[in-house]
């Protein structure tokens, strides 16, 4: 039988991490018209900065407990990843402070990595547009991955593996109930941030560059500084939902790899589905979106997936059921996006206008013009 | 009177989900010169571009010699008659003038090709120099020139010319509707759209008004330039 | 051993300059960098190993692995009908899946004014798509170990079901590399001759330049496009046949639904990208150049640095590549060639103009 429980605890976990992530790109394609399909590369630092650098300076700070000098453990992290991970992981549980200060060294270190690499984006991003630049981002995204996955010192010496995952929620006692309210809180403040941006002075200032670069430019803005903060900014953010995604148990199993927290389709390809499908530069479109898609997806499609395949009669020719589940999965999600660019591109809730004053005032105003 | 060649009935269109044009009835006469003016704007180039079935059209009819081609799509249009040139772009400027009349007459027996080849040089003789020379390296009226002269290969019914004097100087402008002129004394029915009302009223037989996407004038071009009150009809105020 | 590495590059550097050529070839035409298009080759590699496997089993045919010895002009392992169907059944596999790409999704999207934000992530929706039915296909059909039953090794000589076995002295050519950097050179011909010599052609250059006027001058533009997917389609179908049969040069991985289609997508765009996003021939010559300089040079570098595993990194320099060639030379090496090497247009008589019209 099906433990609600659990599974409201999965969703939550993969409802936040995409949102944020969502949020992220939202930010930087949908208000600022940067197509970032490189998106994939910002989440992957917050999985290095859980999964490698977090953990080390765990050991290290640790590494009396663990009978090695602060040295070795700061090595032993990579060299005998399993092991020795495993190890710590066995002592965190019993040092809260630790762990709570290496949840917020992560999300701080994340976030301002993200933004550094961001930054370090932004400088294509300001000399390109359009196609080239989506595929400037895209490559880089993928050039990093390649980069990330042999070397030995960032992702481990067996790529498929990767690192094994850092207990630091440990310590609560009911590891994946934790992070999963961690997510949940994470992802709201998320919501919040976004939903303030959009309508003060620096969103609209970020949706005019998009609209109309030249005329937001003869008003005297500086296009490319808003570029680049939408860049940092946004980065800044994908790493959380990086971080976020590591620190759980649900979304990334026992290990980081680099092809996971790199893959184009999952921290890439998807954001932009859901940012389409939600609405560009709408936040709660983004939201909406991510939360029905991604409950659904979690939810009914994963536990009836087999009902819902055996509908397509495909044993008949030959097709074990349990396979074409699986990929039907992919296949409802492709065509969930096409449908959505042929039918209704502009997404579930379509931008909305920034509320710069109460409606009330506004009707007023309207009123006096009227006479 | 003249046969009609284009009629257009009751006709609204525009671009996309974007009407611009409103309750359009339009005759264009056979061996005439048309000339569409208007404000910028109002719709002269969304007329034009209508009857070529390059915009969408919401309701009415658009007539080619009688028949209905409303639902027709461009170069089908083109391959019944109509020869549209477009105000940029309307060379193939990476080829050279021999190449674009080719492509022009890819259609066609070798014969009628050369016969029609001839008919180019005649109307447009300074061409026949610039045959070897890449078209995008001609000055603009010669570029204008190529445009009428791709056209008169295909011997078109009708000519539909959008704006051709657009950005020309005044020498070079009055050198093109000079040239307009002399395709229509050929024998080939002309639709102009033209920004220069006096100038392109001049060489016109009938002239049409677009403001604000309706028609507020149509009939003989003298007699619309002649109007005292050209300026506010074309400001919209009535 | 310099031979072997060689030879890997002609197949890869082909490969490539198959697949640049058909993004190149979508790009000019249809504006949209086409994120699927590896993975077209993949399907076409999955159908030809399908129809190949089929057919060896089917007809019970051996490969002959023995060593001849005397004057033999040429030998492949199988008869020549297998490798043919092979190739036709890929080509065909690759224009149905880019067929269905164009019509079912690209078409209807251009039709309605699509941006090309929308093209591309369609793109990238039914590269997803496509994943998931080479996985289910995979999982139904082992297509790994109907390739192994394919390309049998014969152990006593180091010669393989596709090598080209050449005269008395055992030489052995690697048959893939031969016929891959053959069927490169035919093709880029054979497009030469459809662009500069034949009516078909000047209209897909027309439609190419300038869609609005070749549809004025009565060219069914659409229909010219579709032609553009077509061979699109063949060339990324040809690709995987050649993929498959020599997947271990550059370190892409075995077929599976992913590989080496992922690992690949880089390269192709690189490709098409230092090549000359808007030029057919820069693109085969980019697709040759990045295989070239992703195979050999990170070779030679690794030997002289003495870090023999920068191999591994040869996909980091192509994505440096596409980085500095999108930031200052965007239309690649072709636009460069045309910047300074072509030898520039003549100039219009101005002189000429000016006394006329004083005449008129």
């Amino acid at each position: 039988m099906v433990n609600l429980a659990v599974m409201a605890e999965q969703i939550i976990s993969f409802i936040a991490v995409y949102y944020i992530l969502s949020a992220s790109l939202n930010m930087k394609a949908g208000m600022t018209g940067i197509p970032d399909f490189g998106q994939a590369m910002f989440f992957a630092v917050g999985g290095i900065v859980v999964g490698n650098l977090a953990t080390r300076i765990a050991a290290v700070i640790a590494a009396p407990e663990l009978g090695v000098t602060r040295g070795e453990a700061w090595k032993l992290v990579i060299t005998q990843n399993t092991d020795f991970v495993a190890r710590l992981n066995e002592i965190l549980p019993h040092k809260p402070g630790l762990s709570i200060a290496m949840i917020l060294f992560s999300l701080v270190i994340a976030m301002i990595l993200g933004g550094l690499l961001g930054w370090l984006a932004s400088y294509p991003a300001l000399r390109l547009r359009g196609d080239y630049l989506a595929i400037m981002l895209l490559t880089a995204s993928e050039g990093l991955r390649v980069l990330a996955t042999y070397t030995v010192s960032i992702m481990g010496s067996t790529p498929t593996v990767g690192l094994t995952a850092p207990n630091f929620f440990g310590f609560t006692g009911n590891a994946p109930l934790w992070t999963s309210v961690f997510a949940l809180i994470m992802a709201l403040l998320t919501y919040v941030y976004m939903e303030s941006f959009h309508n003060s002075p620096g969103g609209r200032l970020f949706r005019a560059v998009r609209d109309d670069e030249e005329s937001a430019e003869a008003l005297g803005k500086d296009v490319a500084k808003v570029r680049r903060d939408a860049m940092i900014i946004g980065s800044a953010f994908a790493a959380l939902a990086g971080v976020v995604f590591s620190l759980n148990p649900w979304t990334t199993g026992s290990s980081i790899a680099a092809q996971s927290i790199f893959d184009r389709v999952f921290w890439t390809f998807w954001p932009w589905a859901l940012m389409i499908l939600g609405g560009m530069a709408s936040n709660r479109g983004v939201g909406l979106a991510t939360t029905i898609v991604v409950a659904l997806l979690i939810g009914p499609i994963r536990l009836y997936k087999q009902d819902i395949a055996r509908l397509f009669h495909v044993q008949a020719v030959g097709i074990d059921v349990g396979y074409f589940a699986n990929a039907l999965e992919y296949i409802l999600l492709g065509v969930l996006i096409l449908l959505v660019l042929l039918i209704r591109p502009r997404g579930i809730i379509p931008e909305p206008p920034s509320w710069t004053l109460k409606k009330d005032k506004i009707k007023e105003i309207a009123r006096k013009y009227q006479a | 009177m003249a046969g009609v060649v284009l009629k257009l009935e009751k006709v609204n269109a525009g671009y996309g989900k974007l009407q611009t044009l409103f309750d359009i009835d339009l005759e264009i006469p056979e061996g005439m010169i048309t000339v569409i003016v208007g404000p910028n704007g109002a719709g002269k180039s969304t007329l034009l571009k209508t009857m070529f079935g390059l915009t969408t059209v919401y309701s009415g009819r658009v007539l080619f010699y009688g028949k209905d081609i409303t639902r027709l799509p461009p170069h089908e249009r083109a391959k019944l008659g109509m020869a549209f040139i477009f105000q940029l772009n309307n060379i193939f400027a990476e080829l050279t003038v021999w190449e674009n009349l080719k492509l022009a007459g890819h259609d066609l027996p070798q014969d009628v090709f050369r016969e029609r080849v001839r008919e180019v040089f005649k109307t447009f003789p300074r061409l026949r120099e610039r045959l070897h020379q890449k078209a995008g390296t001609m000055s603009g009226g010669e570029r204008q020139m190529l445009a009428m002269a791709i056209g008169i290969i295909r011997k078109p019914k009708i000519f539909l010319i959008d704006e051709p004097t657009a950005g020309l100087a005044p020498k070079l402008a009055r050198e093109v509707l000079a040239n307009v002129k002399r395709l229509n004394e050929q024998g080939y029915t002309v639709v102009l759209v033209e920004q220069n009302v006096k100038a392109g009223l001049e060489i016109g037989h009938k002239g049409v008004l677009v403001v604000n996407g309706r028609i507020a004038f149509d009939g003989p071009a003298r007699e619309l330039l002649a109007q005292k009150d050209l300026a506010k009809l074309y400001m919209g105020v009535v | 051993m310099n031979v072997n590495i060689l030879m890997g590059t002609l197949v890869y550097g082909s490969v490539l300059a198959l697949l640049s050529l058909g993004i190149t070839l979508i790009y000019m035409t249809t504006k949209v960098f086409n994120f699927a298009h590896p993975r077209l080759s993949l399907f076409g590699a999955y159908l030809a190993i399908t129809a190949m496997a089929a057919y060896i089993t089917g007809k019970g045919i051996q490969p002959d692995l023995t060593v001849h010895e005397g004057i033999i002009p040429y030998r492949l392992a199988y008869p020549a009908s297998v490798y043919i169907i092979g190739a036709v059944v890929a080509i065909v596999g690759g224009i149905i899946a880019a067929m269905v790409e164009y019509y079912l999704i690209l078409k209807p999207l251009l039709d309605r004014g699509s941006d090309y934000l929308q093209l591309m992530i369609a793109t990238l929706a039914y590269d997803f798509i496509l994943m998931a039915v080479l996985f289910l296909y995979n999982t139904h059909v082992k297509i790994v170990s109907l390739l192994n039953k394919i390309n049998v090794q014969s152990t006593s000589v180091d010669f393989s079901s596709y090598d080209l076995y050449i005269m008395k002295g055992y030489l052995t050519i690697p048959g893939d590399a031969l016929y891959s950097t053959l069927i490169v050179l035919i093709i880029t011909a054979a497009i030469y001759i459809l662009l500069f010599k034949t009516t078909l052609g000047v209209k897909m250059r027309a439609s190419i330049e300038n869609p609005p006027l070749a549809e004025v001058l009565g060219i069914n533009v659409r229909r010219i496009y579709a032609l553009s997917w077509i061979i699109s389609g063949a060339t990324a179908g040809l690709a995987g046949f050649f993929i498959m049969m020599r997947p271990s040069v550059a370190g892409l991985k075995p077929i599976s639904a992913t590989s080496p289609a992922d690992e690949i997508v880089v390269s192709a765009f690189a490709g098409s990208i230092v090549g000359g996003v808007n030029s057919i021939f820069g693109s085969l010559a980019g697709g040759m150049l990045i295989g070239f300089i992703e195979v050999y040079v990170t070779f030679f570098i690794g030997i002289a640095t003495g870090l023999g595993a920068i191999t591994k990194y040869s996909r980091v320099i192509s994505m440096f590549a596409v980085g500095l060639f999108l930031l200052f030379a965007p239309q690649g090496l072709a636009g460069l060639y045309k910047k300074y090497l072509a030898p520039p247009p003549a100039a219009p008589e101005l002189g000429e103009e000016e006394h006329e019209e004083g005449e008129g």
